[in-house]
């Protein structure tokens, strides 16, 4: 038997050109989808002494150690992003220290494909297929949450801003047709308005 | 008695510059008492007191309407006509609305425009093919004139489908009921209620009901923005307003009222002559003899009484319709309008007594209940003329619910009206 | 178009990013007393709802935010969200005074006890 060749989403497709911004997939990332109370200390130590950082609990949030990160998904649970090699060891670390707790980690790191954007054009790109007040002070660094992103679930990571670096996570079924949205609409400058707001100028 | 529309009445009227016609319908004052009054003049509420008139006899009755008649769903909905539908109770009951239709316009004579153009279901995922195939074997036990038809024949009669076999939503066939179609909705209320009236029935518009008037276990009367009006039977038939109306009787029903929404395109030559669901995507399309494309899809989903639905909704079936409809994609829609329906957990109508003598219903026709008109009041006059219900009635009494006897058109009947 | 605010996370938005989740506040009667369940009760629980043209109070989930599912009390005719709380509560008193028809049949007994949902 062959040993099994870990092949991402989107690997076979070409880099776009001549877009409004830079798309690319992060292929290198674990994902560990992590539950538990916030409200239960004894879970909540357990993840700071496994991971070396406090769980985020404002809605929408995110925390970050070293390159281990933490989003915040809901009430009682959160995206663990780690390099994609340590994932195993991660795991067996929260796993050992959630011993007894009421608690569930498991490696996720398939399930989602994670497209980068990045450029002043990102958000007008992303407010094409949302809701979202993607302009507003709200969305600063560090903010993570679920949308619904052309017409699908999707999370949305604003890694830093100035210029944007954007992560959107999709399931890994969509992946394609997430990424052919953003050929699609990226082309031209994304001129959206909305709630009566200017769209970031294009420089 | 009316003088009859036709020909030589056109002719003759032509001569006076049409200054002569008389009204279609009186503007009666209510009377205290009748024999029996219907409430809400849509569809089903006129058909009701014209069938009870015409085959009952029974002419001192009364429909009282909030607002216009015809102006509740009647008037807002997409007319598709059809009795394809799974269950032998449902069968029975639209295909005797269907063959009513058929000969409606000379019955009632006005022009009620049924044009039974055909009707196809789409069948665009394998699971559908296999679904619509089983209701096309029970409605050929039951007699029906319907069949399973290839892509090559949807392409044949709709040639502005979407062929292409690699869409996300291939045509795999479809289920097609040739003799169903459509009918001019407001005809259909404007035809049943100068019926009614010619036959002696008060037609009394802007007379809202407030509540219903017990007398122990049995109607005593109605109380109506216009007064106290006495009587022994009462039907209601007021649709995506039946739980207010009844409540004041006490009564609960299992409804749920939603908003539906429809629109229609500016007009253009004909370009499809045929209904049209695509019920995997959520929407369908017919072209008016105006040449409007009628586009519908499925309701809102959260309890409304505006009659105003919400954007998402339409987008939702416009985006269903340009996939399987791409030529349509650059039209400009005129108007859009909801209306509030009446839905029940088994998407089947409830038709029969209650538990308070003399209280009759007839609701729940929700999505679907302009192609059941004429069967509908056919068999709900002969309801409350008897006092029981009617055989093609009876699986549709309130007891269904206890009983679990639920007729489950869900899947028929979810977008497909 | 409603715009939602999931009492949960806070989040606000489309009602394209939420899930309607129908009539609040039903209770299961099996779950209660599962050797006597009647007929009668069973058809309630299914299939009779109180449909009210006013104030109404239902379930509704942040879909597309923290998952949760929440209660709204929400009026049907002016689409006006008066209150959301939480999904084992009841609503806030003035709203339980304030309901009509069927709704105000069922808070009366709460309303003297002044129980959890
Ligand atoms: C957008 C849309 C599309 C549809 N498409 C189709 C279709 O393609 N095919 C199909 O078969 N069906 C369709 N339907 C469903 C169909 O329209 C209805 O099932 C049918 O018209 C119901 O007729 P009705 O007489 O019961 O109710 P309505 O026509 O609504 O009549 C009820 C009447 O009661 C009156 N009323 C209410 N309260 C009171 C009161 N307190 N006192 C006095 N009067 C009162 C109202 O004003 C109204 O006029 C559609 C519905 C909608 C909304
Ligand atoms: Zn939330």
């Amino acid at each position: 038997m062959s040993d099994a060749q870990f092949e991402t989403a989107l690997q076979g497709r070409e880099t776009p050109t001549g877009l409004t911004v830079d798309i690319r997939e992060m292929t290198t990332r674990g994902m560990i989808d992590l539950r538990g109370l916030a409200d239960d200390t004894a879970f909540m130590a357990a993840v700071k002494q496994a991971l070396n950082l406090d769980l985020p609990t404002a809605p929408r949030t995110s925390a970050a150690w070293g390159e281990i990160q933490a989003l915040w998904l809901s009430t009682d649970q959160w995206l663990i992003l780690c390099p994609r090699t340590k994932t195993e060891e991660l795991l067996t670390a929260l796993r050992q220290a959630l011993a007894g707790i009421h608690s569930l980690a498991v490696d996720v790191s398939d399930m989602r494909t994670i497209i980068r954007l990045e450029g002043d054009q990102a958000r007008s790109l992303l407010l094409k297929g949302s809701s979202l007040d993607l302009l507003s002070a709200d969305y600063e660094a560090g903010t993570a949450r679920r949308l619904r992103f052309a017409e699908i679930a999707a999370l949305l990571h604003i890694v830093s801003t100035k210029p944007d670096v954007i992560d959107l996570y999709v399931f890994r079924s969509y992946a394609d047709y997430a990424w052919d949205w953003l050929i699609a609409n990226g082309r031209t400058v994304a001129d959206v308005r909305q709630f009566g707001k200017q769209a970031v100028p294009a420089t | 008695m009316k003088s009859r529309y036709s020909i030589f009445s056109l002719a003759r009227n032509a001569m006076n510059y049409h200054k002569d016609w008389e009204r279609a319908w009186r503007s009666p004052t209510p009377k205290s008492e009748y024999d029996a009054v219907i409430v809400g003049a849509g569809g089903h509420g006129l058909a009701t007191a014209y069938y009870l008139a015409k085959t009952h006899k029974l002419t001192n009755i009364a429909v009282v309407e909030k607002g216009w008649l015809g102006g509740g769903n009647t008037g807002r909905n997409t007319t598709i006509i059809r009795s394809n539908y799974l269950q032998d109770p449902s069968i029975a009951i639209y295909e005797l609305a269907r063959s009513l239709y058929e000969d409606l316009s000379r019955d009632l004579n006005f022009n009620v425009m049924f044009s039974p153009r055909g009707v196809m279901m789409l069948c665009q995922t394998e699971h559908e093919f296999r679904a619509f195939k089983r209701t096309a074997h029970a409605n050929r036990l039951a007699g029906l004139d319907c069949r399973m038809i290839t892509p090559e024949e949807v392409k044949k009669i709709a040639p502005i489908i979407n062929d292409d076999p690699n869409c996300r939503y291939p045509i795999l066939g479809a289920y097609y009921q040739p003799r169903g179609g459509t009918g001019r909705h407001d005809a259909v209320a404007w035809g049943y209620a100068r019926g009614a009236d010619s036959l002696g029935v008060d037609i009394i518009q802007n007379c809202e009901v407030l509540s219903i008037r017990r007398d122990g276990g049995k109607v005593a009367g109605l109380e109506t923005s216009k007064g106290f009006i006495k009587t022994k039977k009462i039907g209601v038939v007021t649709a995506g307003n039946i739980s207010t109306v009844v409540q004041t009787a006490g009564l609960r029903l299992p409804i749920e009222s939603l908003c539906l929404q429809a629109l229609v395109s500016e007009p253009i030559k004909p370009v499809l002559d045929c209904v049209v669901m695509a019920n995997t995507v959520h929407g369908y399309l017919s072209q008016s003899d105006k040449g409007e494309l009628v586009v519908g899809g499925g309701t809102d989903p959260y309890n409304n009484y505006s009659q105003r639905g919400s954007f998402p909704a339409l987008e939702h079936t416009v985006t269903a319709l340009v996939e399987t409809f791409p030529i349509i994609s650059r039209l400009r829609m005129l108007r859009m309008w909801g209306g509030i329906v009446d839905m029940t957990g088994d998407r089947s109508p409830i038709i029969g007594k209650t538990d308070i003598d003399g209280l009759y219903v007839n609701c729940g026709w929700g999505t679907g209940g302009f192609k059941s008109i004429p069967g509908s009041g056919y068999v709900f006059a002969d309801t409350i003329f008897n006092d029981r219900p009617h055989p093609i009635a009876e699986p549709f009494g309130l007891n269904r619910f206890i009983e679990g006897r639920l007729i489950d058109e869900s899947v028929a009947a979810a977008v497909a009206h | 178009m409603l715009i939602v605010h999931c009492h949960v996370c806070g989040a606000e938005g489309d009602e394209t990013d939420f899930h309607y989740g129908g009539q609040a506040h039903i209770a299961r009667p099996a779950t209660r007393d599962p050797a006597n369940v009647s007929d009668a009760e069973q058809r309630d629980y299914l299939f009779m709802r109180h449909n009210a043209k006013g104030l109404h109070f239902e379930r509704w989930r942040c879909d597309r935010g923290c998952g949760k599912w929440f209660h709204a009390a929400r009026d049907t005719v002016t689409m006006e969200f008066k209150a959301t709380y939480g999904i084992s509560e009841l609503p806030p008193r003035a709203l339980m005074e304030a309901a009509t028809g069927e709704w105000a049949v069922f808070f009366k007994d709460r309303l003297a006890k002044g129980s959890e949902a």
